[in-house]
């Protein structure tokens, strides 16, 4: 799975948990496994914004591959 | 003079005016009128002016590369060479190129292709797709030597870095440069189908330089395009039929990089609205609203033991106050006893009493032992 596609689901989950949380027939024991949970996505979720890195590659049609490409 | 037969002359004829230097490649320009498109796929017009005309053939196998919608009473230059007839003794110019010369002839096919295609629906709202909201995957469509992949490239870079661009080479002038366009929509849609976005464009330039995206092939590869396509031609003003047929235009090359993919602040900003200290202070204010609750609780449990005590003391007294009145003793006072007998049971009967039986009359202010004389009982 992409990392856009994992970031994705894990914001979501990031986010599904802080909403139970909001809830108001959430108790308080669900919640603290819901806050320990919320702490593992947001370090999964920080990671991979604070680790993105572009990527750019050009296909070469006469070989029907790609190889990295630079603009500058 | 020794006398020629009609075909020797016209095989002469045919032979001189295919041989000659100017003939073999001329370029002529005039109004395009009477055209037949044969089932066969060539066409057949007159190419005109206010004094003359010549008839032209254009075989099918030119007409997919023609780079302008053609019709009738449209001024063009007609690229080709003469060629003979033998047979009806007649020539024609043989048709390589149709091109249209200067912005007024240019105009006027970019409005007779536009009216075409919106016709067909090609331009219909209903028809575009929705930008996904978290690309990850862009193809782009352009000369990999234009300022067009650099603008991308370095606003995506700066504003979406998670994002993975391939760029399709492609040539965004000239004769073919629509071909390869569409390829590269193709490309996309075929080989790299988990593109997310595809942005086809080029820089500035004149109505002439832009017209690849103003050719009917370009227009219909966009439209076929099963993948979301943005449309970045030229400045801000340029207008050109692939912007029409696009699900979203762009005005600029880097406009387009911004529509395709959220900022990674905002991102940033969704994720930190769920950091550990934002779920902790909402546990926290879930913590205070239970203690509240509980407090609550118990000033309602107390209130509530408060007024049962009350309900029960009043309770009390009202049923006091009524066996006060129900008391039988209370009317002892106006003139009439009790009995008890030996045992102490209360009698209020005369009949199972003997004489010589010991009662009790019971007064209100004490009592008094009496013998039983004699006995009557009522009729």
């Amino acid at each position: 799975m992409s990392k856009i596609s994992v970031f994705e689901e894990t914001l979501q989950k990031l986010e599904d948990c802080v909403k139970r949380i909001k809830s108001p027939d959430c108790t308080l024991e669900e919640s603290m496994e819901l806050y320990e949970k919320s702490v593992k996505y947001y370090e999964q979720c920080t990671k991979i914004l604070d680790d993105a890195k572009q990527k750019l590659e050009i296909y070469r049609p006469e070989t029907d591959t790609t190889e990295e490409f630079d603009v500058i | 003079m020794k006398s020629i037969t009609v075909s020797q002359l016209n095989r002469y004829i045919a032979r001189v005016l295919s041989t000659d230097p100017i003939l073999m490649e001329v370029a002529v320009k005039g109004e395009i009128s009477r055209i037949t498109r044969h089932s066969s796929g060539n066409w057949f017009f007159d190419l005109k002016d206010s004094g003359s005309k010549i008839s032209c053939f254009l075989p099918a196998s030119r007409v997919g590369s023609l780079r302008y919608e053609v019709s009738e009473g449209m001024e063009f230059t007609v690229f080709g060479n003469i060629s003979v007839f033998e047979r009806s003794g007649s020539y024609s110019l043989f048709v390589t190129d149709i091109q249209a010369e200067g912005e007024g002839a240019l105009a006027a096919a970019f409005e007779k292709l536009k009216k075409k295609l919106d016709a067909e629906g090609i331009f219909d709202p209903a028809h575009k797709k929705k930008l996904p909201e978290l690309p990850q995957k862009i193809g782009v469509v352009t000369s990999p030597t234009g300022a067009v992949i650099k603008d991308i490239a370095q606003t995506l870079r700066r504003r979406a870095p998670m994002v993975e661009i391939l760029l399709y080479p492609a040539l965004v002038q000239g004769q073919g440069s629509a071909a390869t366009i569409c390829e590269g929509i193709k490309f996309f849609n075929e080989k790299r189908p988990d593109t997310d976005i595809i942005i086809i464009g080029r820089g500035g330039g004149s109505l002439e330089d832009l017209w690849t995206f103003n050719e009917e092939s370009v227009a219909r590869a966009v439209y076929d395009s099963r993948i979301p396509v943005i449309s970045a031609v030229g400045h801000e003003s340029d207008y050109v039929i692939s912007d029409l047929a696009a699900d979203v235009r762009a005005s600029t090359p880097t406009a387009a990089a911004e529509i395709c993919a959220p900022h990674i602040d905002n991102l940033k900003d969704r994720v930190r609205n769920c950091s550990p200290a934002a779920v902790f202070a909402l546990l926290n204010n879930r913590v205070e609203l239970q203690r509240s609750v509980l407090l609550r609780i118990k000033d309602g449990l107390d209130s509530a033991a408060v007024s049962k005590i009350n309900s029960l003391s009043s309770r009390l007294s009202l049923a006091g106050a009524e066996l006060k009145a129900s008391d039988p003793m209370a009317v002892l006072g106006s003139g009439y006893a009790a009995v008890k007998d030996a045992d102490g049971k209360w009698r209020s009967k005369a009949e199972g009493l003997s004489s010589g039986d010991r009662i009790k009359l019971i007064f209100r202010d004490g009592s008094a032992d009496c013998l039983v004389n004699e006995v009557t009982l009522n009729e």
